[in-house]
């Protein structure tokens, strides 16, 4: 409550400083009206009597006028003058009286009554001549005294006053008196003095009266309260706005000494403000000084009638205001205490919110612009808290997500780091395998034997350095070529071998493994042992080939010129070999005479020895052509079962022998098989002579030919020694004997499994075993129904 | 009456083995003459005529026993000769060559005993 007083006061001063202020400026602008009023009187008042003395001068410098006074001038010439003395002849003074009637009055038309008369006088003063009656011949004395200055030309001076001249006109006439002079002659003549009416400048005076626009003030003009009249140098008011009479002759009597003509007479100069009038009252105005002439123009109101519109309103403010100014207060109480309530707790709730607090509304329920400012508020506030529940939820959404992507890159950072510790594993195993790689680089690079690498159309992609040595070709001749073309090496085997070649690569994707003829560069045959293996991505598709060429032809050389030896030695020792059975033959068959017993018995003992080591030979010889491929295939149709009695028949014999019981097992359907009979024959040969050879006395043989699918399946079984375990191996070895038959069975040549399992594997066929110790043994052969393929060799195997 | 002997040529190179054969066949009775080339035995095939030819293959000099045999079946006596082969070469090529030019027998000599061969000559002629 206290800053309601705190209030009042300060208010109250600024209401009184406001009004005081009012106050002035209204007084001011009071003022400044005033001085514009006077001033636009003062040139009124100037152009009125610059029109009275032009017009003067111009009566002055009158011709006739002139003449007038050249005329009537004193006898008084100046002898001195420059003038020829000569006395001009002039005109009729009555006629020249006539004319100046003339002239003034067509003067006095034209001016509508305004020119009142003219006296001219002569230099003294008397006047001469005269429009007015009665004012001839008077004198005027006081003319002399103004125009005659000391050594100042007079004649621009011009004489202004306002007169009473009863004579003339009632009441004040202006009288503007001026001397004469000839032309070039600086003498003055006379005198001209024109009167004029006051009515003119009176009706500038009281121009008030007629117009408002001025003070524009509504008061004053309905009271004509505004003064406007010109004090003569004497302080006399000669002419003013107020037309009555009483004020008139009030105005004869009283001299004026107040400011706007103190400060004209004084300083020369005019004025404005509040002052003193003539009558002691307090007015408001302003004044022009005619200074030349000393009078003053006032223009002036009262001081109270002016300000009693403003004490009006003064009074009204003085009152109203601090009224209104309570009533302010009272209003803003009441409604602070309106609004500041539901604004005290919107602030409040505001401030709620602020803190986080959403759930708040603020409780008002007005039904004005602050209800609907609570409104909005709470909508806001409910705004705000879904905007910040969501926002919120957002954040939350988005810290999850970002410490999802954390998480995530946390693990894609572990991931990296594993991927980049493989890889450094994997970069350590690299520059290891680098370094093998290097190795079996350095290795196959320089490898005896030819190592190749082509793509799965068998284009060379790679050679080692063995290639020139084997093939004579160098390495940049073969790359991009085809490898084992006739171009390079290839050409010697027949078709069927290539085709076979090729099927086994690359439709089986298996390698082969085999002997091949070949040819260096420059033509010259070459055995090599070549090993050409597909290499296969996981679907199993072909990536390369390798292929890797042993040059064996010295070794082959060297086996045949072994074999060959074997061959020849086995042939020559064929010869003296027919020699000792022949005399042999002879000599138990008793050509060279009769032999006794002992004879006989050793020389059979000899014969067999013989036989034996014929028979030797011709396994070797056997041996040495299986070896040498040089054995000759002459398929036939044979009849197995046919081939397999004539046999046993030739071992019937031994059979006895060993009291033997055969048992055989025919497929009697069974149809020829074309196989070459000599080779088939070498087979059963053996198979029947081992199963009897190794069988036990009164054993058991058994031989079955079947019909197996494609194939044909001959098993010759026995009952004997059987084949111990830790040298089944070694049965189709050449020249071995198995432990348990050594001592047992001692003539063989140890050569007839492996001539079997030859020619049986060499035509296609399958040979095996099977067998236990002191059981028996039996021998399998599988021979496809295709027979034996038929081959040109050199030799024939022998039989015995 | 004494009946007439057969008379077989033996060409063989070998003494030892000649020497063998030719005794064996003459104690069987046969007229035996012998030669141990090509030339040899041409100049015997013209003055005298044979029931039966026991020829080796490997001979003295550039011929062997199947240019022999080519110019027995040329000539004009002893083209139908019977001829026996008794060599110790097995080569089925040579054995074919001798088959076809119409030999009766082809033996392994190490392999034959001499009866069996002489039997089977005695069965022929």
């Amino acid at each position: 409550m206290h800053f309601i007083v705190v209030g009042f006061l300060p208010t109250i001063v600024i209401v009184f400083i406001g009004l005081f202020s009012a106050e002035k400026v209204f007084l001011d602008e009071l003022e400044k009206n005033f001085s514009q009023y006077v001033r636009a009187k003062e040139v009124q008042v100037n152009t009125l009597f610059e029109l009275t003395e032009s017009l003067s001068r111009d009566m002055a410098s009158n011709c006739f006028v002139i003449d007038r006074l050249s005329e009537k001038k004193s006898i008084n010439i100046d002898k001195d003058s420059d003038n020829n003395g000569d006395i001009e002849v002039v005109e009729n003074t009555e006629n020249v009286d006539r004319k100046l009637f003339e002239y003034f009055d067509s003067k006095k038309n034209i001016w509508n009554d305004f020119l009142l008369g003219v006296n001219i006088m002569d230099p003294s003063g008397k006047i001469v001549f005269s429009t007015l009656e009665n004012e001839v011949n008077r004198e005027e004395r006081g003319l002399i005294d103004y125009f005659d200055i000391e050594g100042v030309s007079v004649e621009n001076l011009i004489k202004t006053e306002i007169i009473e001249e009863a004579g003339i006109h009632s009441g004040k006439i202006i009288k503007t008196s001026i001397p004469v002079f000839i032309s070039n002659d600086s003498r003055n003549i006379g005198f001209v003095s024109a009167f004029y009416d006051m009515q003119l400048l009176e009706s500038y005076i009281s121009e008030l009266s007629r117009t408002k626009k001025n003070i524009n003030n509504e008061y004053l003009d309905q009271n004509e309260s505004i003064e406007t009249y010109i004090v003569d140098s004497a302080g006399k008011i000669f002419v003013s706005s107020f037309g009555n009479i009483d004020k008139k002759n009030y105005f004869q009597q009283i001299s004026l000494n107040t400011y706007p003509v103190n400060k004209c007479l004084q300083e020369q100069k005019g004025g404005s403000g509040v002052y003193e009038s003539y009558d002691g009252r307090k007015v408001i105005g302003a004044s022009i000084c005619f200074f030349d002439k000393g009078w003053t123009l006032v223009s002036e109101s009262d001081f109270a009638i002016a300000n009693s519109g403003m004490n009006f309103l003064e009074k009204l403010m003085f009152i109203s205001v601090p009224v209104i100014f309570v009533f302010l207060l009272i209003m803003v109480y009441i409604l602070t205490l309106r609004f500041s309530a539901p604004i005290k707790k919107l602030t409040k709730t505001a401030a709620l919110i602020s803190s986080g607090n959403f759930g708040v509304a603020a409780d008002v329920r007005e039904k004005n612009e602050i209800g609907e400012l609570a409104e909005a508020f709470n909508g806001m506030a409910e705004k705000l808290r879904k905007y910040y529940g969501y926002l919120e939820e957002e954040v939350k959404k988005r810290t999850n997500q970002l410490s999802e992507k954390v998480e995530e890159a946390e693990k894609a950072k572990k991931a990296m780091m594993n991927i980049l510790e493989d890889v450094e594993d994997e970069k350590k195993k690299a520059e290891i395998l680098a370094k093998d790689l290097e190795k079996f680089m350095l290795a196959v690079e320089n490898s005896w034997e030819l190592i190749i690498i082509t793509d799965v159309d068998g284009t060379i992609l790679y050679a080692n350095k063995a290639l020139e040595r084997i093939t004579k070709f160098k390495i940049s001749e073969v790359l991009g070529k085809k490898a084992g073309t006739t171009k390079l090496w290839g050409g010697l085997e027949n078709k069927e071998f290539y085709e076979k070649l090729w099927k086994t690569i690359k439709i089986e994707k298996k390698p082969f493994v085999g002997e091949i003829r070949n040819k260096r560069k420059n033509g010259v045959g070459y055995i090599a042992l070549v090993n050409i293996s597909p290499i296969l991505d996981k679907e199993g598709n072909i990536l390369f080939f390798v292929a890797i060429q042993r040059d064996i032809t010295l070794e082959k050389d060297i086996d045949r010129t072994k074999t060959e030896f074997v061959s020849l030695a086995s042939h020559q020792l064929r010869t003296p070999l027919t020699s000792i059975n022949w005399y042999l033959e002879m000599i138990l068959d008793g050509d060279a005479g009769k032999i006794n017993k002992k004879q006989e018995e050793y020389l059979k003992e000899a014969k067999d020895g013989s036989q034996r080591m014929s028979d030797l030979v011709t396994a070797l010889l056997n041996v040495s052509r299986l070896e040498l491929g040089t054995f000759v295939v002459e398929p036939e149709l044979v009849d197995l079962l046919e081939m397999s009695e004539s046999v046993l028949k030739e071992l019937q014999l031994q059979i006895k022998n060993k009291k033997l019981k055969v048992k055989t097992l025919y497929d009697k359907k069974l149809s020829k098989i074309k196989v070459d009979p000599k080779l088939m024959r070498i087979v059963f040969q053996n198979l029947l002579s081992n199963a009897i050879k190794y069988n036990s006395e009164e054993g058991k043989l058994e031989v079955v030919i079947k019909s197996e699918n494609d194939n044909i399946r001959i098993e010759v079984t026995d009952t004997g020694y059987g084949i111990p375990e830790h040298q089944k191996d070694k049965i189709f070895s050449k020249l071995f004997r198995a432990d348990n038959v050594r001592e047992a069975v001692t003539d063989g040549t140890g050569l007839g499994l492996y001539i079997v399992k030859s020619i049986i594997e060499q035509t296609d066929g399958k040979i095996w075993f099977e067998s236990k110790e002191n059981k028996g043994t039996k021998f399998i052969v599988i021979l496809p129904k295709s027979g034996m393929k038929a081959r040109s060799g050199v030799k024939a195997l022998d039989t015995k | 009456m004494k009946e007439k002997k057969k008379k077989i040529l033996i060409v063989e190179d070998d003494k030892s083995l000649l020497k063998a054969v030719v005794q064996r066949l003459k104690l069987k009775g046969f007229d035996v003459s012998s030669a141990c080339s090509v030339e040899d035995a041409l100049k015997i095939f013209k003055t005298e005529k044979f029931d039966a030819l026991w020829l080796d293959h490997y001979l003295v000099g550039k011929e062997n026993g199947l240019d022999l045999v080519v110019y027995i079946r040329k000539s004009e006596n002893n083209s139908d000769i019977p001829i026996f082969v008794v060599t110790n070469s097995a080569s089925s090529g040579k054995m074919n060559s001798y088959l076809k030019l119409g030999v009766k027998k082809y033996y392994i000599k190490v392999t034959v005993s001499l009866t069996q061969v002489v039997s089977d000559i005695e069965a022929v002629i």
